[in-house]
């Protein structure tokens, strides 16, 4: 975890890792608030289990990217909640830009018209 | 509790303890909180158990494999170590499996047995006759079916006027559907086929393809063979192995002919064939046996004038074929599993040595809590992953090491030809370097686990080798060197032997020498014919370029055929069954001008040593000092027997030096010293005979293509027989022994590679735990002089013990294989003095780096070692 480290040595992501990531973007969340956020952001598409889910988060906690948070949820006391840490929205940008050259090139080649964006 | 929960509960046992405290609450209530996706997310918890483990092992290795670069020596002796125990065993378990492991290639093969014959005089031998076959077959219950077959030797296939040697089996019409082997075209054989005048003859694939350009139509076609027509009925399937009982072989064979199915009664004394039996269902052995003996005592009480004395047992057709090299295979087998373990104790001392750099950190570490499994595991990763590196490089030395010794192991095991690095023996490698990981691992996880903070901490800081562990580690390493010792001294010995075998004086300038195969001309051909034969063929290897004599022979040195026959010196009397015995050779003139011998008195054979002229003889030395002391042999004559009852009295004209007879000892016991006598060729008429020419300047190869062209000119109707040199007979008649001499000395290279690396492991370890010592000796300023010497003294006080000890364990081992060695003492001094001379210089090499390493301590360093 090496604040003036380079994010771009730890991509490409995986997808899952990447939405999870992205899932806590803007907000900390809970596992399974994590997991609806991902089905919802990709309509139905990416589904985390519990196994993946969990052992992403475990992994994420121990590379820094994520933190726990001591925040109780109202409704379920026994979850716990995670926020992205600078670290870790350094990578999650980096994996963005990357994709976004990789649609970039894509639209270059033809591949994606622009509508393809709206 | 609900299923659910009982479910959730259990998939989470496969994670890690602390995972699953940490997490076990989130998954729950997600569960919970979706309960038509259950099945799904349970199948989502295994998954993501498995890749954790997986991810856990990948960074292990990883570590491991970071952990390994930053000491190459030693990775590179312990793949070594682990490379040479696995591929070895690899080795000898495809040897193993394809000659003796896997099934013979026959339905249900182990209810198939021989029939074997015992005499009157206690000889046992694989053979019966066809007639005795019968019987067994209608009065035994116990035998579902009773197949005869015998050899052939050589049938000549005379093919658009060409001539083409086969070899192949005679078979009663029921012995292939008793195997269970059906003709891949054509049908088997009939009862109908064994009727008088029926030809009916089945060829294999190989055939088929080479002479018959694998045409369908062959079928129904007549061949002819040695002057006969035969119909072809069936061709066999690619290929194809068949049983020969009595050359106790399983082979492919050129051609099967049907036995009549009748044999006259009057034969059942003759004794040639080889009976197959398949045991009916349900039977064993044993009860077959019990049976047979009635039956045998049956036909003694019958037919007491053939089978007085005899008696007939089953064994079973595996053991008959395959029980000698099974034996000794079993052996090797058993002397590598022993180096494995050599090798596996080997690496698990420097294993040891190495991890006990950390003791004391791994002590601390566990009684914080750390578990030690975690610590095990990392040993076993580490373990693992230099035996995963030893077995790819062992498969390689296998595979190498098979291609090296084929031709020898084809020549010298049954069923050689399947032999192969193939699927069984990567599993066996597989599994091999697993159990090689765990003993190698076992050693020292154990004892990494039971040393205790408290004592390891009491003894830090004072260093030092003179544990109990080290010193039964230095013991361990004696046994090796004493082991190693034992099996070079006696390798070296059997090298010793075996080239003074093929070096062997034979009595013979073989340089340049070319003979060839005896040919046998028809029984049919008159005296006359077969001499003037004779003459022409002379006459034609004689005028060959570069030849500079040529004769022919009943036989020659090292040709593995002798004739013996009683002779006797007129003049003398003989008490019946007193007569003298000699080799009885008969030979052209230029004899033993050929084989650049000169007779020590009087004269060789000529031109005029002829069929009308004084019947004469030659003897050898042997001859001379045996049966004519006290007379001129030149003024003798001896009795030569000219056929069964007609015999003439020769006169000396010669005595020559003795000829080797068989490089390696025959049945009797026989190789050279007997007493021989020549008679002219002319004088002594034989339809068996075989060429010897000399041609000094002439390569071999086109010497003998030259050889057959003659014999294809002069006896077209038959194939011209092989040609060799001596040397290469000597070669052949050698394989087995240079099998056991190569295996023996690879097998002790590799005990004694094993050995050293055990000594570099001993000494390299001790350096390290006296680390604190150098330290303050060479703060007190002793030279690097000193230092080495110190630690060589101590290796090589070692290795004299191993080397004690092994030339005592030799010295007994010696005894045993006195038997194998030819003309060598089992306690050849110069033998004994090498190889402990080679083993204290490599065992000086091996302990050369750690001494130096033992002088390189930095001594502020080395004190402040914790």
């Amino acid at each position: 975890m090496d604040a003036a480290g380079d994010p771009r040595a730890f991509l490409p992501l995986s997808p899952s890792g990447f939405y999870i990531l992205l899932a806590l973007a803007a907000e900390e969340r809970h596992g399974y608030s994590i997991g609806k956020e991902v089905e919802d952001a990709t309509g139905g598409s990416v589904r985390l289990g519990p196994g993946t889910l969990y052992r992403l988060i475990k992994q994420m906690v121990t590379d820094g990217w994520i933190v726990e948070v001591d925040r109780v949820d109202s409704e379920d006391p026994r979850r716990r909640y995670y926020r992205l840490t600078p670290w870790g929205r350094r990578i999650a940008r980096a994996e963005a830009e990357r994709l976004a050259d990789a649609v970039r090139t894509a639209m270059d080649r033809r591949l994606l018209s622009a509508s393809a964006l709206a | 509790m609900t299923l659910r929960r009982i479910l959730v509960s259990a998939a989470l046992l496969t994670y890690p303890a602390d995972f699953r405290a940490h997490y076990r609450e989130d998954i729950l209530a997600d569960i919970d909180a979706d309960p038509s996706r259950t099945g799904v997310q349970l199948l989502d918890l295994v998954k993501g158990a498995v890749l954790m483990h997986l991810d856990a092992i990948a960074r292990d290795f990883s570590y491991a494999l970071r952990r390994l670069r930053s000491a190459p020596l030693f990775v590179a002796i312990v793949v070594l170590a682990f490379a040479l125990g696995i591929g070895a065993n690899v080795a000898v378990f495809s040897v193993l499996d394809a000659v003796v492991l896997r099934p013979l290639p026959f339905v249900d093969p182990s209810s198939l047995g021989v029939i074997t014959s015992i005499g009157p005089r206690g000889d046992v031998f694989p053979v019966i006759s066809a007639v005795d076959a019968l019987d067994i077959a209608s009065r035994s219950h116990t035998l579902e079916g009773v197949a005869a077959s015998a050899s052939f030797g050589q049938r000549t296939l005379l093919l658009r006027g060409k001539p083409y040697a086969l070899h192949g089996l005679r078979v009663s019409t029921n012995y292939l559907s008793l195997l269970g082997i059906t003709p891949r075209l054509g049908r088997g054989f009939t009862i109908a086929d064994g009727k008088p005048g029926m030809h009916a003859a089945i060829i294999s694939d190989e055939l088929w393809r080479k002479r018959f350009a694998a045409d369908p139509g062959v079928i129904g076609t007549a061949i002819m063979l040695d002057g006969k027509s035969y119909r072809v009925i069936g061709v066999l399937a690619p290929g194809q192995l068949l049983a020969d009982p009595n050359g106790e072989r399983v082979a492919p064979e050129d051609l099967l002919e049907a036995l009549p199915a009748n044999p006259p009664a009057t034969q059942r004394g003759a004794r040639m064939m080889g009976g197959i039996v398949r045991l009916a269902p349900g039977i064993t052995i044993e009860r077959a046996n019990a049976e047979l003996k009635d039956v045998s005592a049956n036909l003694t009480r019958a037919f007491p004038d053939t089978n007085k004395g005899f008696a007939f047992f089953v064994q079973p057709l595996s053991t008959l074929v395959l029980g000698k090299a099974s034996s000794s295979l079993w052996i090797v087998f058993a002397a590598v599993v022993g180096i494995l373990l050599i090798a596996c104790a080997n690496v698990g001392n420097m294993l040891a040595a190495r991890w006990s750099v950390r003791e004391r950190e791994l002590a601390v570490r566990r009684a914080l809590g750390a578990s030690s499994r975690r610590i095990a595991g990392q040993l076993f990763n580490e373990t693992g992953l230099l035996a995963s590196i030893g077995a790819v490089f062992g498969v390689g030395f296998a595979y190498g090491a098979l291609q090296l010794l084929g031709g020898i192991l084809m020549r010298a095991l049954p069923r050689a030809q399947s032999i192969a690095i193939d699927g069984n023996s990567l599993l066996y490698a597989i599994a091999i370097g697993i159990v090689a990981t765990l003993l190698a691992g076992l050693g020292p996880v154990l004892s990494l686990r039971s040393s205790d903070l408290q004592s390891v901490l009491k003894s830090a800081g004072r260093g030092g080798d003179g544990s109990r562990r080290h010193r039964l580690r230095a013991a361990f390493v004696v046994i090796e060197v004493a082991l190693a010792i034992a099996l070079v001294i006696v390798s070296g010995l059997m090298l010793r032997s075996f080239l003074e075998t093929i070096n062997a004086p034979l009595g013979i300038d073989a340089n340049g020498v070319v003979v060839s195969e005896p040919i046998e001309l028809p029984q049919t051909e008159a005296p006359d014919a077969v001499l003037s034969t004779q003459r022409e063929l002379l006459r034609r290897l004689r005028a060959l370029p570069g030849v500079e004599s040529a004769a022919l022979a009943l036989f020659y040195p090292i040709s593995d055929i002798e004739l013996e026959s009683s002779t006797g010196v007129f003049g003398r009397t003989y008490a019946r069954g007193q007569e003298p015995l000699a080799l009885a050779n008969a030979v052209s003139s230029q004899y033993f001008a050929a084989f650049g011998v000169r007779p020590l008195r009087g004269r060789a054979f000529t031109d005029d040593d002829t069929v009308g002229s004084a019947p004469v003889a030659i003897v050898s030395e042997r001859f001379v000092q045996d049966y004519l002391a006290g007379i001129d042999p030149l003024k003798a004559r001896i009795r030569i027997q000219t056929g069964p009852t007609q015999y003439h009295w020769a006169a000396i004209v010669g005595v020559v030096p003795d000829q080797r007879v068989n490089i390696v000892a025959d049945a009797f016991g026989v190789v050279g010293g007997i007493p021989e006598y020549y008679a002219p060729l002319a004088q002594l008429p034989q339809s068996f005979f075989a060429a010897i020419v000399r041609a000094p300047g002439l390569d071999p190869t086109s010497a003998g293509r030259e050889v057959q062209s003659a014999f294809t000119a002069v006896i077209p109707s038959q194939p011209p027989p092989e040609v060799s040199t001596i040397s290469q007979r000597i070669a052949n008649d050698t394989v087995k022994i240079r099998l056991t001499t190569i295996l023996l000395a690879a097998l002790g290279a590799i005990a004694l590679a094993l050995a050293l690396s055990g000594i570099f492991g001993v000494v390299s370890f001790s350096v390290t735990q006296r680390v604190r010592e150098f330290g303050v000796r060479i703060a007190l300023g002793a030279t690097t002089r000193t230092i080495v010497a110190d630690v060589l003294r101590r290796a090589l006080a070692t290795t004299a013990i191993g080397v004690a000890c092994g030339v005592i364990i030799t010295a007994f081992a010696a005894r045993a294989i006195a038997p194998q060695l030819q003309s060598i003492s089992p306690f050849d001094p110069a033998t004994f003095a090498t190889v402990v001379v080679l083993v204290f210089l490599s065992a000086l090499l091996a302990s050369l780096q750690p001494a130096l390493r033992a002088t390189r301590v930095e001594p502020a360093e080395s004190l402040r070692y914790e």
